[in-house]
């Protein structure tokens, strides 16, 4: 078959080219109401979204709750069928592949879910929820020796292959959803909150494992999460999403140094943090709640909360901007301001 | 001072060596549902012994006729006699060994109709759990349809149009009662669909084929055999009263509902025809009704925990 490609025999793409080529990606959601399931609306999960990932790049991607940061992440996979966009994937648009040529494509971008409870069939063994896709993709009858040596590469011994989810704690039930995810040698990591749900001291090592089995595989990573302080942690450049759209992507340094977003500084500001010597930031609170993504704001989605908004900021939609170089903006504090 | 091991034991009080009452009630309420399930297991045993070993245990062979000895009372009335100890019907057959043939038929039919119920009602609720549209609507409107027509009806219906055969029967049954399993997965699928490990299976490139019949039916497998257990026991209601109405199992094969309708006719004077085979019917269904439920209480996750 002329889709099937052998995983160890592909060359791997330049350092610096886009693994992931995100292009003005859009996920609405219909509402359905009524007897007949009329669609009365629509919830604009993600509405024009664009970023890329580098060959060995870590991409965080960070928002509040609701704001579509994890719809991105499993649309990528077209686990939902988009609105509109393109997702290329080594130059080939995801969306328009066919059942069988997107399950290859599948193998090679791998998804670690948040929660470690429902991410695993309860009724599998480790061997089976490690090895399964590996089994069935690769046809390797040495594939228990497979499952073996990933489970050891994430801290996991020979005799836990034979157990059941139940009998593991949630950072090793995280453990088995990352061994599972390497266990096809992908060329991307979806992280979709994967530390969210552990225990603050247990999120550490998780991180630092991730940490290096990026080091060690070499994979790029898009790292979803709401904690920007794990985010600094272990992404090269942050993309920051508010309702549904990105108004922030910069260099993991440059972002959290001098944020531009009004958005992202109020997010930088509410992470407490022990600096000795460092200058004091200044506050900035937000007030009010996200609005809804089912009817946004007009104009700069963030005018309702912005401390800096200004006239033009209710009726006209800031554009992405490169402000400085490699730091893009959308807002229109940093951009010429049309007043037509 | 030092304190030995044997004096530390005392000095725990003794409100904290016992369990709570909530936990103690728990404690209780399986071993009572345990009990009841022991002694469902051991009326199903005895049931599954009588089928298999029917040869052995029937005193008499279930057809012959001895016009001479007809109706005579079991061992326990007046005029009984060892020789049959539960009497004979009719045609001077011996109703003990008409009962231990008839749950070879009963058992037969009724665990073969499930599987023909099971099969195709899960199936069809896998598919429209997992895949909704119009799959859905389609399996949907025929539940619904199915349910909505007379159960006796339609298998009445079809035992008339195919021709009243043991394997006809089978088949009457199954067809008519796959809704009740086709609506247990279609719900339970709907569920698990949503569940991250099966968005999981997808996003590592499996098959839709593997992930329902693999990642789902797993999962299923559990409430599906509770239900199985407890229809077996309606099976078997419902074979008696398809041969009650004369379209089941034919004379002179010895089946439960049958001899229930043979009997009918002398219930005034010779009251155990008839009554005998009920206890049957009533034990055996008692029997795997309370091993269904003992068989929920363990499969069901949250009382395992507790």
């Amino acid at each position: 078959m002329a889709a099937q490609e052998e995983q160890e025999g592909e060359a791997a793409p330049g350092a610096g080219s886009p693994v992931l080529d995100v292009r003005d990606l859009k996920m609405h959601f219909p509402l359905r109401a009524g007897v007949l399931k009329r669609v009365v609306g629509f919830v604009y999960a993600v509405d024009g979204v664009s970023f890329e990932i580098k060959q060995g790049e870590t991409l965080g991607l960070v928002g509040e709750s609701g704001c579509g940061k994890s719809t991105v992440g499993r649309v990528l996979l077209k686990l939902y069928d988009p609105t509109s966009g393109e997702v290329l994937f080594d130059g080939r648009n995801i969306f328009s592949l066919d059942e069988k040529e997107l399950n290859q494509v599948r193998q090679r971008i791998q998804i670690i879910f948040q929660d470690p409870f429902a991410s695993l069939n309860p009724r599998l063994k480790v061997k089976e929820i490690v090895g399964e896709a590996y089994r069935v993709h690769t046809v390797d009858p040495n594939w228990e020796a497979h499952v073996e040596e990933v489970l050891s590469k994430v801290g996991l011994q020979r005799e836990h292959m034979d157990r059941f989810p139940h009998e593991f704690s949630g950072g090793q039930r995280q453990r088995i959803g990352i061994a599972r995810a390497l266990a096809l040698s992908p060329q991307l990591v979806i992280a979709d909150e994967a530390v969210s749900a552990l225990d603050v001291s247990i999120q550490a090592q998780v991180i630092n494992l991730l940490d290096s089995l990026k080091e060690e595989f070499g994979f790029s990573f898009l790292f979803i999460s709401h904690d920007l302080s794990v985010v600094e942690h272990i992404a090269d450049r942050v993309a920051v999403m508010y309702l549904g759209k990105i108004v922030e992507i910069a260099s993991d340094r440059d972002l959290y140094q001098t944020p531009l977003h009004p958005y992202t500084e109020a997010l930088i500001a509410a992470v407490p943090r022990a600096e000795a010597g460092g200058k004091a930031r200044r506050k900035t609170i937000l007030r009010g709640d996200v609005p809804s993504p089912i009817n946004p704001p007009s104009g700069c989605r963030f005018h309702t909360r912005c401390p800096k908004v200004m006239d033009h900021c209710r009726v006209q939609e800031p554009q992405m901007l490169e402000a400085k170089p490699g730091h893009w903006v959308a807002c229109h504090l940093h951009g010429p301001i049309n007043d037509d | 001072m030092a304190i030995r091991l044997e004096d530390t034991k005392e000095l725990v009080p003794e409100s904290e060596v016992e369990a709570p009452p909530s936990r103690a009630r728990i404690v209780l309420r399986k071993m009572w549902h345990l009990r009841m399930g022991v002694f469902g297991v051991a009326l199903l045993v005895l049931l599954v012994i009588m089928a298999l070993f029917a040869p052995w245990i029937a005193t008499h062979d279930p057809f012959e006729q001895d016009i001479l000895e007809r109706l005579t009372p079991p061992v326990f009335l007046e005029d009984g006699s060892w020789e049959h100890w539960l009497g004979t019907d009719q045609l001077g057959r011996d109703v003990f060994s008409r009962i231990v043939y008839g749950a070879r038929i009963s058992l037969t039919v009724g665990v073969c109709a499930v599987v023909v119920s099971a099969v195709i009602g899960v199936i069809m609720g896998l598919l429209a759990g997992y895949f909704g549209g119009w799959v859905d609507a389609v399996v949907d409107f025929s539940v619904n349809a199915m349910l909505a027509f007379p159960f006796i009806l339609l298998a009445m219906t079809l035992v008339i149009v195919l021709g009243a055969s043991m394997q006809n029967i089978i088949l009457a049954l199954g067809i008519s009662n796959w809704p009740i399993f086709a609506r247990v997965a279609r719900i339970e699928t709907r569920k698990l669909r949503q569940q991250e490990f099966v968005i999981a299976a997808r996003a590592q490139g499996l098959n839709h084929y593997r992930i329902i019949f693999k990642h789902i039916l797993n999962n299923l497998i559990a409430a599906i055999l509770v239900i199985a257990t407890v229809e077996v026991a309606r099976s078997i209601i419902r074979e008696t009263f398809l041969s009650f109405l004369g379209l089941g199992i034919q004379p002179p094969t010895p089946s439960w509902g049958l001899m229930l309708a043979e009997g009918r006719n002398y219930i005034l004077t010779v009251w155990w025809l008839s009554t005998l085979p009920g206890v049957a019917i009533f034990l055996s269904c008692l029997g795997i009704n309370l091993v269904g439920d003992a068989m929920r209480d363990l499969l069901d996750p949250r009382m395992r925990k507790a």
